[in-house]
């Protein structure tokens, strides 16, 4: 079966090896924002939700933010999304 | 599928909670994390986890309160503490089962002179209501037996019901009903009348012949009026059972040998193409022939031929009537015996042998006394 992030890991590894070993967002229409990489939640709340990745932490905020689904290193976050931001 | 998970879903209470739920989420999956107020927050755990989050949180200072527990598992174990309903349910079942061996209803069909009712009452009468212990072939043949009215039944069990299909015997309708006369039975002489009830037909020494009437449904009253009634009486005559045989003084008797020829023959829309057919060298031979076809479909219709030829042999055989005399008689007294009835009683026997031209001619007559007045019924169920 097709794998999306491993097409574009072997395709981008030599370019940025570093960057690919991180994190992982993918935004599905603004409703559904899945996460890979995530070293713990920082912030819940209905209007943002914060995570720390490597070398960073992100900040989703959009409204009705639900976290549906949170394991050791993934998250699905479910609600209107309005803006991620990698600091 | 998230309502088959069993979930349990917790409301927490306390500062930093984001921290606590992140070491949790290492070991344990969550799900639907809410915050609800700006130190409550509610998130939902498998509850297989529940005890494992729950001394998480606690420890980490934080209060826990069940909200709401579901899932199939949940369901189930609801379900097994309202006992009224599994001791209903499985009474229920057990109910079911019991009565599902039993025929609750005989539905009959087919009836026009016959009283349903009547058949209803005789089948509860001899037979267990059980499904195990009724064997419909037995019904058939007791109903048959016991209603002459009966062409032809079939007995059927369909899911409780025991269902009666009949078709009922036709009458001409001057022979309909409980006025039909009394008939003879056989070809006959009169020896003795008991008339009981009727008007009789035929006087002692009277020859009658089969199906001719012996006791009319009616009598003239005093007043000169007809008026029908159910005949009845006892009629007894001498009945003649006749046997024959033949026997030739000479004739020509043929026999295979025991020598075959066999020929196979292949054919395809009537042509033939195979054969392994020998020559026929018998100076007298029969044959026997059968076709088969080799294949199932009609698409290719190859038909196998087969005919086989048997050497026969014929030979004169001569001998004379007094050499078999005694098994003639025997073989001619047997034919005469099949029709006797069980209470018949025989009379006399005798036996007339004629010849002609080497041909004898044995004729073995046994005479019975017999009951020979029968109903219409009965005669047009022996005819």
């Amino acid at each position: 079966m097709f794998n999306f992030f491993d097409e574009i890991k072997s395709l981008l590894s030599k370019c940025e090896p570093e960057a690919l070993a991180s994190f992982n967002i993918v935004n599905v229409a603004g409703k559904i924002l899945y996460v890979e990489g995530h070293l713990g939640l920082t912030e819940l709340g209905k209007d943002s939700i914060a995570f720390k990745v490597k070398k960073g932490r992100v900040i989703v905020e959009g409204q009705e933010l639900t976290l549906a689904e949170l394991t050791e290193n993934t998250m699905k976050i479910v609600g209107k999304i309005k803006r991620v931001e990698v600091f | 599928m998230k309502k088959i998970k069993n979930l349990c879903r917790i409301r927490l209470k306390g500062l930093n909670q984001e921290r606590t739920i992140s070491n949790i989420s290492k070991s344990c999956k969550l799900y639907n994390l809410n915050r609800i107020e700006k130190s409550i927050s509610e998130v939902e755990v498998n509850s297989k986890d529940l005890k494992k989050v729950k001394a998480q949180l606690m420890s980490s200072g934080l209060e826990v309160e069940i909200l709401k527990v579901s899932g199939i598992g949940q369901f189930i174990k609801r379900f097994l503490s309202f006992y009224g309903v599994i001791a209903a349910i499985v009474l229920s079942i057990g109910l079911y089962i019991f009565q599902y061996g039993y025929v609750w209803q005989i539905k009959v069909f087919g009836t026009e002179k016959l009283n349903d009712s009547e058949i209803v009452s005789f089948i509860e009468q001899n037979f267990n209501k059980h499904k195990s212990q009724i064997e419909t072939e037995n019904v058939e043949l007791l109903l048959k037996e016991n209603f002459k009215r009966i062409s032809a039944v079939s007995v059927a069990i369909v899911g409780q019901t025991l269902v009666v299909n009949i078709y009922e015997t036709i009458y001409p309708i001057e022979m309909e009903g409980q006025f039909s006369p009394i008939y003879a039975e056989v070809d006959c002489k009169i020896i003795s009348t008991d008339l009981i009830q009727g008007t009789l037909c035929v006087k002692v020494g009277d020859i009658v012949r089969r199906g001719e009437v012996l006791v009319q449904p009616f009598i003239i009253d005093s007043q000169g009026q007809k008026r029908e009634v159910v005949p009845e009486a006892k009629i007894e005559a001498e009945v003649w059972l006749i046997g024959k045989a033949e026997h030739y003084d000479s004739y020509y008797k043929t026999e295979r040998t025991g020598k075959k020829i066999e020929c196979g023959k292949v054919k395809l829309f009537g042509l033939e193409i195979y054969n392994n057919c020998q020559e026929n060298t018998f100076l007298q031979s029969e044959c026997e022939e059968n076709s088969v076809f080799l294949s199932k479909n009609q698409i290719l219709p190859l038909i196998y031929e087969k005919t086989v030829y048997y050497e026969t042999k014929t030979q004169l055989i001569e001998q004379s009537f007094e050499e078999v005399k005694i098994q003639k008689v025997e073989e001619a007294k047997q034919n005469a015996l099949i029709y006797l009835q069980e209470k018949d009683i025989i009379k006399e026997e005798i036996a007339n042998i004629k010849s002609l031209g080497g041909v004898t001619n044995l004729e073995y007559v046994v005479t019975v006394r017999r009951n020979i007045g029968v109903n219409f019924e009965t005669l047009h169920k022996e005819s």
